[in-house]
């Protein structure tokens, strides 16, 4: 099987970057809720609220705490923009 | 001839000038240095942020202005706005009066424009000259946290949401290089995509260091295939004033950059200067000494002459 199983992710922060590697799995909390994003996941823009992001990738697990910002996931990469 | 006293005394405190000079310099290079990374490492960001726009805007060309009033493009009878921004400190060679000259020529064009001003000089200078100053803020020059310069985007955007101005326009200094800046003005409200885009690009200086850095999302967006969340004016709308907070910021930390590159550049001029001025003083001071040990000389054996006639 050619397929990828793991998207590139990138988390910026208007100050740093948090996080910009592969993951397997990232958890956002959506407007409307909280929804996990896997590789190949439909093209989707929204807007997240206070929450938090956790990573998952091989065996890494990181966990971001952020008080509002944008994802923008496509097939490829997940670009989340926070605050 | 001044008294060799006299000159000493100059002497020692341009040498004192001189110390302070450098001094003021090095702060200066240490101060631009940090701005200038603080500036790029907002840039990952931006070029996202715009991608997203871009996204958007492609989804919805008809009756773009409707959606927010950051977008309305149609006002015309109300008053434009000038964001200037300045430095609070002077000693910064031609930094403040490059930006406050084209400043007061955009105030002497339009007589209702309200003016709001971020730096001490150019509040001081624009409301000497009988502008019309609706808010000041001070302490810019050591801003990086978005948080600081985040009232500054507030207040423009409330106002611009209450239909106060038809236009608002930043007005700074543009670093290139450390050797090199230029005054800008740009329309940052209402929004079109067009400044935004030339704004975001501007976040990498032409030259140095950080001239290279590569476009980190510079992927052609794929016709509109995404889908939006809750649903695009919401994003919309959350997403405009971000934008502008990071404009607003980013034209501050510019400014910053500017200002301490341009004062490093003035100081190591005095410093200079002031050592040039130590030569030439120097000399004067050993010339007046010879003199003076020559007149003693002089008063000796003409002394002596006098006593063996």
């Amino acid at each position: 099987m050619g397929i990828k199983n793991f998207m590139r992710l990138y988390i910026y922060k208007l100050d740093k970057t948090l996080y910009e590697g592969d993951a397997d799995v990232v958890s956002l909390p959506a407007e409307d809720g909280e929804i996990a994003v896997l590789p190949h996941h439909a093209p989707i823009v929204t807007s997240l609220k206070k929450g938090t992001i956790s990573v998952k990738n091989d065996s890494d697990k990181k966990v971001f705490s952020i008080e509002s910002g944008f994802a923008e996931i496509n097939q490829e990469q997940t670009i989340l923009l926070v605050k | 001839m001044a008294s060799s006293k006299s000159i000493k005394n100059r002497i020692k405190s341009t040498k004192s000038i001189k110390q302070i000079t450098k001094a003021m310099e090095a702060v200066s290079a240490v101060k631009m240095r940090k701005s200038e990374q603080v500036a790029l490492r907002a840039r990952p960001y931006a070029l996202a942020a715009l991608e997203v726009l871009r996204g958007l805007t492609a989804k919805m060309d008809n009756d773009f202005s409707s959606l927010s009033p950051l977008l309305d493009q149609t006002r015309s009878d109300q008053p434009n706005c000038l964001l200037v921004i300045t430095s609070d400190k002077g000693l910064a060679g031609s930094f403040n009066t490059n930006v406050l000259r084209k400043a007061l020529k955009i105030v002497n064009n339009d007589p209702t424009l309200e003016v709001i001003a971020v730096g001490k000089k150019g509040r001081d200078f624009l409301s000497r000259r009988g502008a019309k100053i609706i808010s000041g803020y001070t302490g810019a020059g050591d801003f990086v946290e978005l948080r600081e310069t985040e009232p500054i985007s507030k207040f423009v955007k409330d106002g611009f949401e209450q239909g106060k101005w038809s236009k608002v326009t930043l007005l700074y200094t543009n670093f290139l290089s450390a050797l090199k800046q230029e005054v800008v003005a740009r329309k940052v409200l209402p929004f079109d995509f067009k400044s935004l885009t030339s704004i975001i690009e501007g976040i990498t200086p032409t030259r140095g260091k950080y001239a290279n850095m590569p476009q980190v999302l510079g992927v052609d967006q794929k016709e509109s295939a995404y889908s939006y969340e809750p649903n695009a004016s919401i994003i919309l709308d959350k997403l405009l004033p971000t934008l502008l907070e990071i404009e607003i910021h980013h034209a501050v930390l510019e400014g910053n950059a500017s200002e301490h590159s341009s004062r490093m550049v003035a100081m190591r001029n005095a410093s200079e200067n002031a050592g040039e001025l130590i030569d030439s003083l120097t000399l004067e001071y050993n010339k007046a000494r010879q003199a003076q040990i020559t007149k003693e000389l002089t008063e000796i054996t003409g002394g002596a002459a006098a006593l063996e006639m």
